[in-house]
């Protein structure tokens, strides 16, 4: 059983139609037993970094999810909350800390940053050949919507993209993978790369 | 969370009204397709459209212009303003129609209703309660009903109803900012409630989405740039 991570939002529904589709069997998990109970953990991305923190923290999610010894995707906004800290909102607030590193707008770190925010649309990615792209080109496509993004450790980045400026499409620390982009929305290179995380006995 | 840009339909041109007032109307453009085709370009999931020359006179007016709109752009569109009859309901869904919502008539004659739910499901047909003051309001806004919401909420779950439009109408058109509260008890008794009326801001839509919104519509803030569509899909996502 996948364990998707429910903290109060009502946007769930779109990652529940792939896994539907996928066949793979999960729940929502809005507390700390239920994260326990599973065999991996899917972290949406919902909201801010801040109010996502906020919501994680009032189930007592954040300690569970820093300690899982499961495997564990964050989407989105999950990535970023993989990082140390955000500046989302203008506030800087603490995160996970699974990947060293922040979270700041695009651009933070050139001013004259050319592209508008956000990144919305589909936007061809380089993937390493970490086993969650398994099955997928060295290149493949697939869909963002965010205005912020991770900095990281070259060595956490396990695919990068283009927008202005290079930046981390997915992460890896361990057992735990994050993706910048929304498999759920990216057709079929994003299911498989759902399919890898959920099953990944099938990939082989 | 779905945003549903809204593209509201007077004498064939598109409008948005100041608290539903129809004295005080702004036309945003003469060609509704094109509008529509924007949003489709810009990333959006799905439209929201309203008839608002139906919902005045009690039947559709605009239903051909909904029709070419549906036919125009690959999105799913939902679409009120009128709709008073299971033969008006069935018009919309089986040429292509998403949803439908159901205002007026679903508070002042609602037998019909369960039919209609029961043959097209209860995400189809959704029921578009405005609220002013906590009161139910009906007839394109123009007269009260004397109900509060969770009598009104009480009724339609009755009936099949699952799917809410949660229009906040001393909001709507104006800017300010959005009742997540009202939509928060309409979550909490269990209903998948899309919200409507000042959602003026990124900030409006985390609100939504933090109290289970299932979507929310957006109109005047996109017409009059206070946000634009990605930001609200951003927010949203």
């Amino acid at each position: 059983m996948i364990a998707l991570v429910d903290y109060g939002a009502g946007n769930l529904r779109s990652v529940e139609f792939a896994l539907e589709h996928l066949g793979v069997p999960f729940r929502r998990a809005g507390d700390s037993l239920a994260l326990r109970d599973s065999e991996a953990i899917i972290l949406p991305g919902v909201g801010a970094a801040a109010s996502a923190m906020r919501e994680l923290g009032d189930r007592g999610l954040i300690d569970a999810l820093r300690e899982t010894p499961l495997p564990l995707l964050g989407i989105c906004l999950g990535l970023q909350l993989f990082t140390d800290r955000s500046d989302e909102g203008g506030t800087t607030v603490d995160c996970l800390g699974l990947v060293p590193g922040q979270t700041r707008r695009f651009g933070a770190e050139n001013e004259s940053f050319p592209l508008p925010l956000p990144q919305i649309g589909w936007n061809e990615t380089t993937l390493s050949d970490d086993p969650i792209f398994a099955g997928l080109s060295p290149r493949e496509h697939f869909y963002y919507l965010h205005s912020y993004r991770a900095y990281v450790p070259a060595e956490s980045v396990i695919a990068e993209a283009d927008y202005g400026e290079w930046f981390p499409a997915a992460v890896r620390s361990g057992r735990r993978v994050a993706v910048q982009f929304h498999p759920e929305k990216s057709g079929p290179a994003g299911l498989r790369i759902l399919s890898n995380f959920c099953r990944p006995e099938a990939g082989r | 969370m779905i945003v549903y840009p809204a593209i509201d339909l007077l004498e064939g041109a598109c409008v948005r009204l100041y608290q539903g007032d129809y004295g005080s109307v702004t036309k945003f453009s003469d060609d509704p397709i094109d509008v529509a085709r924007r949003f489709a370009d810009q990333g959006a999931e799905a439209l929201h459209v309203v008839d608002l020359a139906g919902a005045r006179s009690g039947e559709p007016v605009h239903a051909d212009l909904v029709h070419r709109i549906v036919d125009s752009i690959d999105l799913p569109v939902q679409v009120g303003g009128g709709i008073r009859t299971g033969e008006q309901v069935r018009a919309y869904l089986e040429r292509g129609v998403h949803r439908v919502l159901i205002g007026t008539a679903a508070v002042a004659e609602p037998g019909w209703l369960a039919a209609a739910i029961a043959e097209f499901g209860a995400d189809r047909v959704a029921a578009a309660v405005d609220v002013r003051d906590g009161e139910v309001v009906t007839d394109g806004w123009l007269a009260g009903s004397g109900r509060t919401i969770e009598s009104v909420a009480s009724s339609l779950r009755d009936l099949g109803f699952e799917t809410f439009l949660y229009t906040d109408t001393r909001r709507d058109g104006t800017l300010t900012s959005v009742d997540s509260e009202g939509t928060r008890r309409l979550v909490t008794a269990g209903f998948r409630v899309i919200a409507a009326g000042g959602i003026s801001a990124p900030e409006d839509i985390r609100a939504l989405a933090e109290v289970g919104a299932a979507g929310a519509v957006v109109g005047s803030a996109l017409y009059r740039g206070r946000m634009t569509l990605a930001e609200a899909l951003e927010a949203a996502c």
